[in-house]
């Protein structure tokens, strides 16, 4: 069992190496996953099967280590990309609820719009009379030197 | 698009972890069968090493959960079996993938006859 050990050393280290940039837990975790795999693999040979060219055949079925590393790495950059499908369509409700929330706005907007300005011509609105009182008050202060130069 | 294989890669990617989650549907799987299993479907392009990574993320996405069970022989073995989050997964998947399929089949001429 002792003989071929290097052979997956090795090929552990060469993971290892390519897996630079992926956080260590994950990277240990990757590496723990592997070599189990491995051994469970040549535990399952007889001690007479257990031959450096099935080792070599193992370790061949594992795949390039650059490619293993590939696929963690992938992993690590980027969150699951499905979990974002079934979000995608909860997404797609809020556009679509925030849509019509932006369209019922426009209009009570519009409407409220459309009624101030029909009011002001009509003279109806208090607030239309009230600014010309405070305007007549603000200009009085000036008057006065009029009247006491007369 | 120039490495060959690209495609195949493009195309495992999505819809590889799903075949994965297949498999356990009937019930929990030894992880070293269940990689031996798709590292063996030629068609999938994959190694068994790029398949941890994966069944890594599974697991992270709380999809798949993992126990740790004596063996009669050798080492200790690793089960995976879906959650129920993995079920509905799954089932999302199946009838999102029968209609980009069915799309993609009228769309490139590829549609059964």
């Amino acid at each position: 069992m002792s003989t071929y050990d290097h052979l997956v050393n090795d090929y552990l280290r060469a993971v290892e190496q390519a897996l630079a940039g992926v956080p260590a837990s994950r990277r240990d975790e990757l590496l723990a996953d592997l070599s189990q795999h491995i051994a469970a693999k040549r535990a399952e040979l007889t001690p007479e099967q257990d031959t450096e060219v099935e080792v070599r055949s193992i370790l061949e079925l594992m795949g390039d280590p650059e490619e293993v590393a590939a696929e963690a790495r992938l992993d690590a950059e980027s969150a699951p990309p499905i979990v974002i499908q079934p979000g995608r369509k909860l997404g797609a409700l809020i556009w679509v609820a925030l849509t019509i929330g932006a369209v019922v706005t426009m209009c009570v907007v519009v409407g409220l719009i459309g009624v101030f300005f029909f009011q002001i011509p009509g003279g109806v609105s208090p607030d239309s009379k009230s600014p010309r009182p405070a305007e007549t008050v603000s200009v009085a202060p000036s008057q006065p030197p009029t009247p006491s130069h007369t | 698009m120039d490495v060959p294989g690209s495609l195949s890669t493009a195309l495992r990617r999505g819809t590889l972890e799903f075949c994965v989650l297949a498999l356990m549907e009937e019930g929990e799987q030894y992880g070293v069968e269940l990689v031996r299993r798709l590292g063996a479907e030629r068609t999938l392009t994959t190694s068994e090493g790029t398949l941890y990574p994966l069944l890594a993320r599974l697991r992270r996405v709380g999809w798949v959960e993992t126990t740790w069970r004596e063996s009669p022989a050798g080492p200790p073995r690793r089960y995976y079996a879906l959650t129920p989050g993995g079920h509905s997964a799954l089932h999302h998947f199946r009838t999102e993938w029968t209609s980009f399929r069915d799309t993609v089949d009228r769309i490139v001429g590829t549609r059964a006859a």
